[in-house]
């Protein structure tokens, strides 16, 4: 279901007040919404897609959830409201439609870990420990991508959906807390919460990587 | 310049345990502007503290091109923008 956002002005509601403006409005006015539609969220569509592709894990399944997405973002858009966030609007959206695509089974895959034991810079640590990081302010971007590569990816991929949808959103998106809060539908304490060890999980995942390769020093990591 | 044990071993100081808290809150923006000025002091006088936060941010970084890399496909574009044309139904095919 879309979400309703109902405060402010709404767009264009059809002339015979359905509640779906989309279909209703005819020649100009229905080219000139269509036009309006296009250049405000269209543009999004790039990083919809990224989002959709790590949250599938397959292209055909992002294709597929981003169409859907835009169907109802079309639909639904007499109820956007003017000046309001169109990118968290419509993540709100892709959000709904991934979850009703899944089969019941998987919805029931997390299992929460405690937060005891957990560390966010468990990476930074085995690699100046371990690793040989002789001065870590010595780091780049080009370093760590040379390391980890597309690791970075599978990494992600394996990480459950319930801290992947936070992080990516968060990490990739920038959107505010109380944003992912509201695309979720969960309250901002357990988005920092999830945050916490979704970052946990994902250096431990790419330490654990780091160890097969022969990053760490031999007989010191775990 | 200190060594990377060095630094480590200066994570001792209560100050350091909190700002470490607080580092991925400061990269989210989290923090109040009083808040955030404390954190930036503290960093700029303790590279410790300092370079947890550049590996944090370079993290950051790094996943975001990574995961951005991804290239939306022209078709779907336009299947996208014909489907808005016909008033949402499906376009088959890809």
């Amino acid at each position: 279901m879309a979400p309703s956002r109902r405060r402010g002005k709404p767009r264009g509601r059809s002339p015979k007040g359905k509640g779906n403006g989309a279909p209703a409005a005819r020649g100009g006015a229905a080219t000139d919404r269509r036009a309006e539609f296009e250049s405000e969220m269209l543009p999004h569509m790039p990083r919809l897609f990224a989002f959709a592709r790590r949250l599938t894990g397959s292209q055909e399944q992002a294709e597929d959830v981003v169409q859907e997405t835009y169907m109802r973002a079309w639909r639904f858009y007499h109820r956007f409201e003017a000046g309001t966030n169109a990118r968290a609007w419509l993540f709100k959206i892709l959000h709904n439609v991934f979850l009703n695509t899944r089969k019941p089974a998987r919805l029931r895959e997390v299992q929460m870990p405690e937060d005891e034991g957990m560390d966010d810079f468990l990476l930074y640590h085995r690699l100046v420990h371990d690793g040989g990081w002789r001065d870590p302010l010595d780091i780049s971007p080009e370093k760590f991508d040379h390391m980890f590569g597309d690791e970075v990816k599978r990494a992600l991929d394996r990480l459950p959906g319930t801290y992947r949808f936070p992080l990516l959103l968060c990490d990739v998106e920038g959107l505010s807390y109380e944003a992912i809060a509201k695309v979720l539908g969960i309250p901002g304490g357990t988005v920092r919460s999830r945050l916490f060890r979704g970052r946990a999980i994902l250096q431990r995942e790419l330490a654990e990587y780091a160890r097969r390769q022969g990053i760490f020093k031999p007989g010191r990591a775990s | 310049m200190k060594s990377a044990k060095q630094h480590c071993r200066h994570a001792a100081s209560p100050d350091c345990r909190k700002v470490r808290d607080e580092v991925f809150h400061l990269l989210d923006g989290r923090l109040t502007a009083a808040r955030r000025r404390a954190i930036q002091g503290h960093l700029e006088a303790c590279p410790a503290c300092f370079s947890r936060l550049e590996f944090a941010r370079i993290m950051r970084q790094v996943v975001r091109q990574r995961v951005l890399a991804e290239q939306c496909p022209a078709s779907l574009v336009k299947r996208i923008r014909v489907m808005i044309a016909r008033d949402c139904r499906p376009v088959r095919g890809r």
